[in-house]
C-alpha cells in the first residue's frame, strides 16, 4: 500500500513549489493579451459594440430626422461628419449603422454556426449515409458564387433585416459544417472519446461532452473570422438595394446612396467606407490573434 | 484498506470479506460456474479498399481467438505490433464490433444485448488506455474526468456526494484529492495514468482491460503504476486483461499468459510454464530477445530473421514459418491448431503433435 | 580511462541549458567522459535526465532556445564547440554519425531511401552519381537489407520500422564514422526486431572499430551492449564505471533504485521496489543533492551541498559515484 501514496507529492516541484493551475480559457486569455495589436483590435470592437448598444444615447441626432435645408453639408461643428442628401446627420447614421452591421455579422454567423455544427457533427460522427448526404449538400451549397447565391435567396425571401440574417446564415453554414465534420472525425478516435463509450456513455454524450468542447476553439475562431465576411456581404446586398431598406441606416446602403454624390461631395462615402474597413480589419486581427491563442500546439 | 472508500456501497459488492489470495479465488470460481469472460472464435477483419473501384482485401487483425478469464485473475496478452492484442481488447469491450465469434460476459452474449442493456453491462468492464495524454479530455478537470462514469450511471444523488466520492477514488489511486479542480495537462505522465486508472475503477468493475498501461511511462514510474494495479486487484478482486509487449512487466503481473502472433494465439499457459518451459519457437525467441540487466547472466540468444509479415497478407500454413528457425515443409502448408501439450498449457505448433 | 584503445572523443565539463519560465534549466550540467576506439559507452537515465541533450550537444544540434554554454568536446585534437559551422557540418554525419529513436521523422518522406543514402555519400565522400549508387547498394546489403537493388527504390513509408532503422544505420555508417551516437535506437521497435538491430550495431562496430555512444533508458540493453556505463540524473553524472561494477554493485541509490524498479525476467518478486516521486523540474532543482527528495538514505549532509564525484577502483575496473554516502563510506 505504501508506494501508492508516495507519488502524490509529485505535483509539487522538488522544493514545494506548486505547479500553477490554469484553465484552458485563463491560459488563452493570457496569451491573447500578450499581443498588442490584438488588444487594439479588441478595444476597437468593444467601442463598436458600445456604440451599437447605446446608439440612442450617443448619437447626436435622430438618424431618421430629415432637415432638407441642411442637406449635403460638409463636416463641421454642427454635424461632425456632415449630412446626407436628406439632411440627416451622417455620424448618427453610422452609429446606428453599427447596430445593423454588428447584428448582421453576429446573428448570421450564429445561424450558420448552429446549422453547420449540428450537421457537421452528425456527418463526422456517424459517417456512412448521413455523411454522404450532408457532404453532397455542402458541396452543392459551396458550388454557387457566394454573392449570387445571397442575391438569389434575397429575391426569394424579399428584402429586410431578418431575411439578410437568414440569407447570410444559409450562405456560410458549409464552412462550419466542413470544419466540424473533419474535427469530429479526428476527435472521435481519440482515446478520451472512447473512454467515455467504455464507461457506457451514449453517442450524444460523447458528442456533447467531449467532441464539441474540443472543437470549440476552432468554431469561435471561425465565427470571428466569418463576421467581417458577413458584414461585407450585407454591405454589398444593401448597396444593390436588396438588404436593409431605407430609411433604416446601413453602411452599405449609405455608400450606395453616396455614390451619386461622389464627384462633388466625397465625404459622404468616405465615412461609411472607413467604418466598414475598420470593423472588418478589427475582426480579422482579433480572429487571427484568437486562433493563435487557442491553438493547443502553442500552449506551453 | 481502512479508507472510507472500501465501505461505500458500490465497492462492497463482490469484495471478499478478507483478502483471499488470487490462486484460492480462482479455485472457488472454478468450483461453481462459468468464467467471467468467455471469448469464442473471435474474428475482426478490417476491409481495405485498394482504389476507387476495387474492393481490395481484408486485414485479419484478429483471426479466431478463444479466451476465458476467471474472476480476479490476470491474463496477459503478449505479442509484437500487428499481432492483434489491442484489437482483441477493444473487441471485448465492443469499442470495435467483431466480424464474427462471440464474447460472453457473465454468461451473456454481448452482441445480442440491446444497447441500453449493453450500456449497463459496461459498468462491469472498463478499459485503461496506453497514452496518458490522449486518453484524458483536455477540456475537463480531473474531478470531472473521474466522475464521468458516475455521472453516466447516475450514481451520485447530489453534488456533495459526487465530489466526496471523487475524492475517495483519487485517494485510492494515490492522487491528492485537492487536485480535482485541476486539468490533466498540469500533471506528469505517471499521475495522468493514475487518473485513467481512477476512471476505470470508479464503478468497481469486475474486469479491467489494461492496454499497455505502462509502456509510455518512465522506468521508475512504471514500477509505481504496476504496484498500484496489483494493489487495487487484491483490494477489489477485479480481473485484468493485461495487454503488453513487455514480457518483463507481464512476468510481474500476470497469472496466465497468451502469446499472440498475427491475429492468433500461438501459446497460452500459466505464467510459470510460459517463462519456465516455453514450447512455441516464437515464445522462445521472444523470451530470449529481452535484454537482461544483469551482466553476469549469459544466455543463448535466438535472433529471428526477417520482419513481422503484414496481417493484410499473412503467410500460408503456420503464420510464423517465415521466421521460424525450425520450420519444415509441413509448416508451410498446414496451419496448426492450439493443442494442449501439458495441463493448462496450449501451443499451436505442428512439431508438438 | 577506458580499457580499449585510444580516446576518440572526449567531453569535458559540458554545460547545456534551456531558458524556461522558472529560470534557466540546466539540461546538462558539467558532464565529462571519454570514449575510446572500439568501445561502447552506455548512457542511461530517465526522460529529462539530459542524456539526449548530451548527444545533441556533441554534434551541435541542440534545438533553439537551448545553448551549449561551456565545456569542451575534443575530437581529433580540436574542440568541436569552437569549429566554424561549415567545418562542423563536414564532421557531422561523416566522422560523428547519429542514429535517432524514430527513423520515420529522420528520413525524408519524398525521397527514396537509396537516393538519401547516396546523397550523403556524394556530399561527404565526393563520389559520382553512379559510384554513390553502387556504394548505396553495398551499404544496404551490409545492413542485411533483403533485395537491396529493389528496396533502394522504395520510399520510407513503404518500409517497416525495423527496415527504416536499418536505412538509418546504413546512412550513419556509409562514411565509416569514428563515433556512432545511438539515441534510443530500438525504443520504437518490437523486441525481436530490437534483437536484430542490436546485433547489427555490434557487428558494424567490430567491423569499423567505431566508438559507440549508446543512449537508452533500458538497463538490459546497456548490460548487453556497453563496456562502460554512465548513469545520469537531472543533468549530472551520478555514477560511472565498468558495466560489471555499475550493474552488479551499484553505489548510487538512484542506480540501485533503477535496477530494482525494473521488472526483470530473471527474477520473480511480489511488489516492485519503487523510487518515489518523479524527476525534478530542471529549472528549480532541490538544494544539495538533486536526488535527495527521492532518496531513501538521504541525510543532513545531502541537503547542504551537491556531492563531489568520488572515484574508486583501479583504472581497469573504474567506478565513480556522485553521492555523499559513498564519500562518508570511504
Amino acid at each position: 500500500m505504501a508506494p501508492v501514496d508516495k507519488d502524490s507529492a509529485g505535483l509539487f516541484g522538488p522544493d514545494g513549489l506548486a505547479v500553477e493551475s490554469r484553465g484552458f480559457f485563463a491560459d488563452s486569455v493570457l496569451r491573447l493579451c500578450a499581443n498588442r495589436l490584438v488588444i487594439l483590435a479588441a478595444v476597437v470592437l468593444a467601442i463598436l459594440a458600445a456604440l451599437a448598444l447605446f446608439a440612442p444615447f450617443i448619437s447626436p441626432y435622430d438618424p431618421m430626422k430629415q432637415t432638407l435645408a441642411d442637406s449635403l453639408h460638409g463636416p463641421g461643428a454642427k454635424h461632425l461628419l456632415g449630412t446626407d442628401e436628406l439632411g440627416r446627420d451622417i455620424l448618427s447614421r453610422i452609429i446606428y449603422g453599427a447596430r445593423i452591421s454588428l447584428s448582421v455579422g453576429l446573428v448570421s454567423q450564429l445561424i450558420a454556426c448552429s446549422i453547420g455544427v449540428l450537421l457537421g457533427a452528425i456527418a463526422g460522427f456517424y459517417g456512412g449515409f448521413a455523411d454522404t448526404l450532408i457532404s453532397r449538400t455542402m458541396e452543392i451549397f459551396a458550388a454557387f458564387p457566394e454573392l449570387l447565391f445571397a442575391i438569389a435567396i434575397m429575391f426569394v425571401l424579399g428584402p429586410g433585416v431578418i431575411n439578410v440574417f437568414i440569407a447570410l446564415g444559409l450562405l456560410s453554414w458549409t464552412h462550419y459544417a466542413r470544419l466540424v465534420r473533419g474535427q469530429v472525425m479526428l476527435l472521435r478516435e481519440m482515446e478520451y472519446a472512447q473512454a467515455c463509450r467504455v464507461c457506457g456513455g451514449s453517442n450524444a454524450r460523447v458528442i456533447i461532452r467531449h467532441l464539441l468542447p474540443n472543437c470549440f476553439s476552432t468554431i469561435i475562431v471561425l465565427v470571428t473570422l466569418g463576421i467581417p465576411g458577413a458584414i461585407l456581404t450585407e454591405a454589398s446586398l444593401s448597396y444593390i438595394g436588396l438588404g436593409v431598406q431605407p430609411p433604416m441606416a446601413s453602411w452599405g446602403q449609405m455608400i450606395s446612396t453616396a455614390q451619386q454624390y461622389v464627384s462633388f461631395y466625397p465625404y459622404y462615402s468616405v465615412a461609411p467606407g472607413l467604418a466598414i474597413v475598420i470593423t472588418v480589419l478589427a475582426f480579422n486581427i482579433f480572429g487571427d490573434g484568437l486562433r493563435d491563442a487557442l491553438d493547443p500546439r502553442l500552449r506551453r | 484498506m481502512s479508507s472510507k472508500f472500501a465501505d461505500s456501497a458500490i465497492f462492497r459488492r463482490n469484495v471478499p470479506e478478507e483478502k483471499i489470495p488470487i490462486e484460492d479465488m480462482a479455485f472457488i470460481v472454478e468450483g461453481n460456474s462459468a468464467p467471467l469472460l468467455e471469448v469464442k472464435d473471435l474474428k475482426k477483419w478490417f476491409r481495405v479498399s485498394k482504389g476507387a473501384f476495387s474492393s481490395g482485401g481484408a486485414v485479419r487483425a484478429l483471426d479466431g481467438v478463444d479466451l476465458d478469464v476467471r474472476v480476479g485473475e490476470t491474463v496477459a496478452l503478449v505479442g509484437e505490433s500487428g499481432c492483434g492484442k489491442s484489437t482483441l481488447g477493444r473487441a471485448i469491450v465492443r469499442l470495435l464490433v467483431p466480424t464474427s465469434g462471440s464474447v460472453r460476459f457473465e454468461g451473456e452474449n454481448l452482441a445480442s444485448l440491446r444497447s441500453e442493456t449493453l450500456q449497463k453491462k459496461r459498468r462491469d468492464m472498463q478499459f485503461i488506455f496506453q497514452d496518458p495524454y490522449a486518453s484524458l479530455d483536455p477540456r475537463m478537470t480531473i474531478g470531472d474526468v473521474i466522475a464521468e462514469p458516475l455521472d453516466i450511471h447516475r450514481i451520485c444523488a447530489s453534488r456533495a456526494e459526487r465530489s466526496s466520492r471523487v475524492g475517495e477514488i483519487m485517494e485510492t489511486v494515490g492522487l491528492n484529492p485537492s487536485y480535482a479542480s485541476r486539468y490533466a495537462h498540469e500533471l506528469s505522465g505517471g499521475q495522468r495514468q493514475r487518473i485513467g486508472i481512477a476512471r476505470a475503477i470508479a464503478l468497481h468493475p469486475k474486469l479491467v482491460i489494461c492496454d499497455e498501461p505502462v509502456s509510455a511511462l518512465d522506468v521508475s514510474i512504471q514500477a509505481q503504476i504496476i504496484n498500484l494495479l496489483k494493489d487495487l486487484q487484491t483490494r477489489f478482486g477485479m480481473a485484468y486483461i493485461f495487454i503488453s509487449h513487455d514480457l518483463n512487466v507481464v512476468r510481474h503481473i500476470a497469472d496466465r499468459v497468451c502469446v499472440m502472433y498475427l491475429g492468433k494465439f500461438v501459446e497460452t499457459a500459466d505464467k510459470r510454464d510460459i517463462f519456465g518451459s516455453p514450447r512455441h519457437p516464437y515464445t522462445q525467441a521472444l523470451l530470449s530477445a529481452i535484454p537482461v540487466s544483469n551482466p553476469r547472466v549469459k544466455r543463448e540468444k535466438i535472433v529471428l530473421k526477417g520482419d513481422i509479415p503484414s496481417p493484410a497478407n499473412p503467410p500460408s500454413g503456420c503464420r510464423f514459418h517465415t521466421r521460424c528457425p525450425a520450420a519444415t515443409e509441413v509448416c508451410r502448408q498446414v496451419s496448426p491448431e492450439l493443442k494442449e501439450v501439458a495441463p493448462g498449457h496450449r501451443c499451436a505448433c505442428s512439431r508438438m503433435m | 580511462m577506458g580499457d580499449s584503445g585510444t580516446v576518440v572523443l572526449s567531453v569535458k565539463n559540458l554545460q547545456t541549458s534551456f531558458p524556461s519560465r522558472n529560470g534557466k534549466a540546466r539540461a546538462v550540467d558539467g558532464v565529462s567522459f571519454d570514449v575510446g576506439r572500439g568501445e561502447t559507452l552506455g548512457i542511461v537515465g530517465e526522460s529529462g535526465c539530459g542524456k539526449s541533450v548530451t548527444a545533441l550537444s556533441i554534434i551541435r544540434l541542440v534545438g533553439e532556445p537551448g545553448r551549449v554554454e561551456g565545456g569542451e568536446i575534443l575530437y581529433g585534437g580540436r574542440d568541436l564547440l569552437e569549429l566554424p559551422l561549415g567545418e562542423m557540418r563536414r564532421i557531422r554525419g561523416n566522422k560523428i554519425a547519429m542514429i535517432f529513436q524514430e527513423p520515420m521523422t529522420s528520413l525524408n518522406p519524398v525521397l527514396t531511401v537509396g537516393a538519401q543514402i547516396s546523397e550523403a555519400l556524394r556530399l561527404h565522400e565526393g563520389l559520382g552519381k553512379r559510384e554513390a549508387m553502387a556504394r548505396t547498394r553495398e551499404m544496404l546489403a551490409m545492413v542485411n537489407f533483403p533485395a537491396p537493388e529493389k528496396r533502394a527504390k522504395e520510399y520510407p513509408h513503404q518500409l517497416s520500422g525495423g527496415m527504416r532503422q536499418r536505412v538509418m544505420i546504413a546512412m550513419a555508417l556509409c562514411c565509416t564514422p569514428d563515433v556512432l551516437i545511438c539515441d534510443e535506437p530500438t525504443t520504437a521497435l518490437d523486441v525481436t526486431i530490437q534483437a536484430q538491430i542490436i546485433s547489427l550495431i555490434e557487428e558494424q562496430k567490430s567491423r569499423t572499430g567505431a566508438a559507440v555512444l549508446m543512449i537508452t533508458h533500458d538497463l538490459g540493453l546497456i548490460s548487453e551492449m556497453a563496456d562502460r556505463v554512465i548513469v545520469m540524473y537531472a543533468g549530472k553524472i551520478v555514477e560511472e564505471g565498468t558495466k560489471m561494477n555499475v550493474l552488479t554493485n551499484p553505489l548510487h541509490p538512484y542506480t540501485e533504485g533503477l535496477l530494482n524498479a525494473v521488472p526483470r525476467i530473471d527474477r520473480d518478486s511480489g511488489t516492485l521496489d519503487v523510487i518515489p516521486g518523479m524527476v525534478p523540474n530542471l529549472a528549480c532543482l532541490p538544494e544539495g543533492c538533486a536526488f535527495r527528495p527521492r532518496c531513501s538514505r538521504a541525510s543532513e549532509a545531502c541537503l547542504m551541498s551537491p556531492p563531489r564525484f568520488e572515484t574508486l577502483g583501479s583504472d581497469s575496473s573504474f567506478h565513480g559515484v556522485n553521492c555523499w554516502l559513498a564519500e562518508s563510506a570511504s
